[in-house]
């Protein structure tokens, strides 16, 4: 169908359209009228010139019979005088192009020619199909024969008459197409009119111009509908307003930010850099913006930049990752990169803000603590080792010390009961027997108690050398079995004590479970060592979660107080009391220090708080 | 395992003393075994081995008293070697340390070394496990 509309019929709006169908629908019926009305003008012209011949005929007739008859004759006269007189002096019918009479002999006696003038068009009076006429009529009276009257009728002057109706019909229809296109064009000017300048208001406004406003006119429905435009479109534009403002706010604030800001579209498009961010590239906004920063990248941080920019954006995270930003001098610094994503009051995403924190200086520092802490790191296992070899080292002499001496004791107790003694002389026996009985194994005492306190400081230092070596293997630890385990250890000297043990429900906690069972098999043991004979014995355990993350372990006896002095010291590696144990049992001085290491090693933390007459608490904190 | 002739101790061990006062235990005790010492860990391989005459014996058994720290090579790695030779079976290994560090005694046993000794060696200790 679409040939069928003409190709301009696309460019014409509605009302254009709707006004060319009336007219055109106008014209037809008016051409159509017209035609229809002009047939019937010729028609019933055709018919009048008939009628109006024969009666101009009988007339003219009549005329001739009165001229013939006149003055009392009783016989016709039809001279040529007579007629001429007659019809010379006869007022014709306008429609008479020419009359002539002829006599018997048909000579013609008289005739005469009208002019009638053709003012319609030739092709009006051709479409009319009029033709002169031409009537003969034979003169005769009481039955004789006179001549014959000619009568020659013209059709113009009903021509020119149709065709004034005709024009007048024209014109008449003409006006009625134009009244009905004006009133048409009225109608649409105040009904389709409001609405297209609606239409215009609605481009415009989503061209961005949110001022526009339309004029409140027409119909009351279409007053309604242009009001409610107005109403939305001053909403838009208070919305729109109060969003630029704050948006102007928070850009103003980031103007003033020391650090670089940027915010970006909902998808991830950059839209703004602030002025320390451009300061700091050397580059204009426009080249930046959408994805043009990357460029300021360090070539190796892009791909894992993208990739972790392209994931916030989609899962709607908050965004944090570290980059290297080419300065305009072209030094790259490392920057603490963060974003969140901003949303309406709808909940609707509608920007990300982020921002660049410069962290080069701190990037330095940490990786200048962390060699040193791997230096620090290496020296402490340098130290194990040495602390490990040294032990072993020291111990090899010890045991040839050991060793003979035993073999001494024994070779000089040989000596003494060796008969060739008995047979020397008194003197001699007697410095001999001083020396041997006397001198040396004093000597030998002294050398063996040497040996074995030093034994015991070496036995001491191989204990502490091997914490350091441990591999702590952090599991989730049953502490009430661990507790159970440590206690049963101790039950001889427990028991032997009459001490009273009570044990609370204990959290759980990670930590390698021999080294946290030696932390309290250490602190047990003490509780023990420094009992206060006075007094029966008692030892609580107890824990709690102190947080999320961290459980809390008292072991608390009623034994000998630490004092304040001494609280700090207690970790040290072979500090002991100045009081010593109340019981007389002498300790390594390592125990506690053992305890302390295994504790932070495991990431805790141990203290102990003391009150005078109330015995010792020993606190140990451990994560969970 | 029953004293006979043909059970012949084997002292791995670079400090003098040390052995000497191992074969004054034995004495002491009143074993009469064959003693052949080793300065360090190589030497007593170089035996084991047969790199060298004399050397050990098919036929014979023998028990291993080997210190854990000596130059050259020490007891772990000589542990290590004679684990890694399965056709080595008449050769019982005690491990000597001068501690008693449980750590030793765990590498002792992780290589599946029979008995763990700490310095100076007892006499008694020693003379019950060669008895058993």
């Amino acid at each position: 169908m679409n040939w069928l509309i003409p190709h301009f019929w696309d460019r014409l709006n509605l009302q254009a359209r709707l006004a060319l169908i009336v007219a055109l629908f106008t014209l037809l019926t008016a051409i159509g009228t017209a035609y229809q009305a002009s047939r019937r003008i010729v028609r019933k012209t055709q018919l009048g010139l008939t009628v109006e011949y024969n009666r101009q005929m009988d007339i003219l007739e009549s005329v001739a019979m009165s001229a013939a008859f006149a003055d009392g004759k009783d016989r016709a006269d039809f001279s040529v005088e007579r007629i001429k007189s007659v019809f010379a002096n006869y007022r014709y019918g306008e429609d008479v192009s020419q009359i002539s009479f002829q006599d018997t002999s048909e000579v013609s006696v008289f005739s005469r020619a009208f002019e009638v003038e053709l003012t319609a068009p030739l092709f009006f009076s051709r479409w009319c199909g009029l033709e002169i006429i031409d009537l003969n009529r034979p003169i005769i009276a009481d039955g004789v024969y006179y001549g014959l009257l000619s009568l020659s009728m013209s059709p113009n002057n009903s021509i020119n008459q149709a065709w004034a109706d005709y024009l007048y019909l024209v014109r008449v229809t003409l006006a009625s197409f134009a009244l009905v296109l004006f009133s048409i064009w009225i109608v649409l000017r105040t009904s389709l009119n409001p609405l297209l300048t609606l239409a215009e208001a609605s481009r415009a406004m989503t061209g961005g111009n949110l001022s526009v406003r339309v004029a409140v006119t027409g119909s009351p429905e279409l007053r309604a509908v242009l009001l409610a435009f107005n109403k939305m479109a001053a909403g838009f534009q208070e919305t729109l307003a109060s969003l630029r403002e704050s948006e102007s706010r928070l850009r103003q604030l980031s103007e003033w930010l020391p650090q670089l800001v940027w915010t970006t579209k909902p998808d991830g498009h950059c839209d703004y850099l602030n002025r320390r961010w451009l300061e700091y590239t050397g580059v204009p906004e426009a080249g930046q913006l959408g994805y043009g920063w990357l460029e300021r990248l360090h070539p190796d941080d892009r791909a894992p930049a993208v990739a972790a920019w392209e994931a916030a954006v989609a899962s709607g995270a908050d965004f944090k990752t570290e980059y290297r930003i080419r300065r305009h001098d072209g030094e790259y610094r490392w920057f603490d990169t963060r974003a969140v994503r901003l949303r309406n009051a709808q909940g609707q995403a509608v920007k990300w803000f982020g921002s660049n924190t410069d962290i080069t200086e701190r990037k330095r520092e940490e990786a200048a603590k962390d060699a040193l802490v791997a230096a620090l790191e290496e020296k402490e296992q340098e130290i194990v080792k040495f602390l490990y070899a040294a032990t072993h080292d020291l111990r090899a002499p010890l045991v040839n010390i050991q060793g003979y001496s035993e073999y001494l004791e024994k070779y000089i107790k040989d000596l003494r009961e060796t008969p060739a003694l008995a047979a020397a002389p008194p003197e001699a026996k007697a410095k001999v027997s001083r020396l041997l009985a006397e001198r040396i194994p004093e000597a030998l005492g002294y050398i063996t108690g040497g040996v074995r306190k030093m034994n015991r400081l070496i036995n001491a230092l191989i204990k502490v050398a091997r914490v350091g070596r441990l591999e702590f293997d952090a599991k989730p630890l049953d502490m009430d079995a661990l507790l159970k385990s440590v206690l049963s250890t101790f039950a001889f000297d427990l028991e032997r004590n009459g001490a009273a043990v009570k044990v609370g429900a204990l959290p759980g906690c990670k930590g390698d479970s021999g080294a946290i069972n030696q932390v309290f098999v250490n602190l047990i043991g003490n509780a023990i060592k420094y009992r206060d004979g006075g007094r029966k014995l008692e030892i609580a355990v107890s824990g709690k979660l102190k947080d999320a993350n961290t459980a809390l372990y008292s072991v608390r006896s009623n034994g000998q107080e630490i004092s304040a002095s001494d609280l700090e010291k207690i970790w040290d590696l072979f500090y002991r009391v100045p009081s010593g144990s109340p019981a007389g049992e002498a300790g390594e001085g390592i125990g506690l220090t053992i305890a302390k290491r295994i504790v932070t090693l495991s990431g805790g933390r141990i203290w102990a708080e003391s009150k005078e007459g109330e015995g010792a608490e020993f606190f140990i904190e451990l994560p969970v | 395992m029953k004293i006979d002739g043909r059970l012949n101790i084997l002292i791995a061990e670079d400090d003098d003393g040390h052995a000497r006062l191992i074969r004054l235990g034995l004495e002491e005790a009143g074993l009469r075994n064959p003693v052949v010492r080793f300065k360090d860990g190589a030497e007593a391989w170089d035996f084991i081995s047969c790199k060298r005459s004399p050397c050990l014996q098919a036929e014979s058994r023998y028990l291993l008293l080997l210190d854990l720290r000596m130059p050259n090579m020490g007891g772990i790695e000589l542990l290590r070697l004679l684990k890694a030779s399965p056709d080595i079976r008449n050769v019982q290994v005690i491990l000597v340390s001068t501690t008693d560090d449980p750590a030793d005694m765990d590498i002792c046993r992780k290589l599946g070394c029979s008995d763990f000794l700490s310095k100076p060696v007892n006499v008694g200790l020693l003379a019950g496990l060669i008895k058993s």
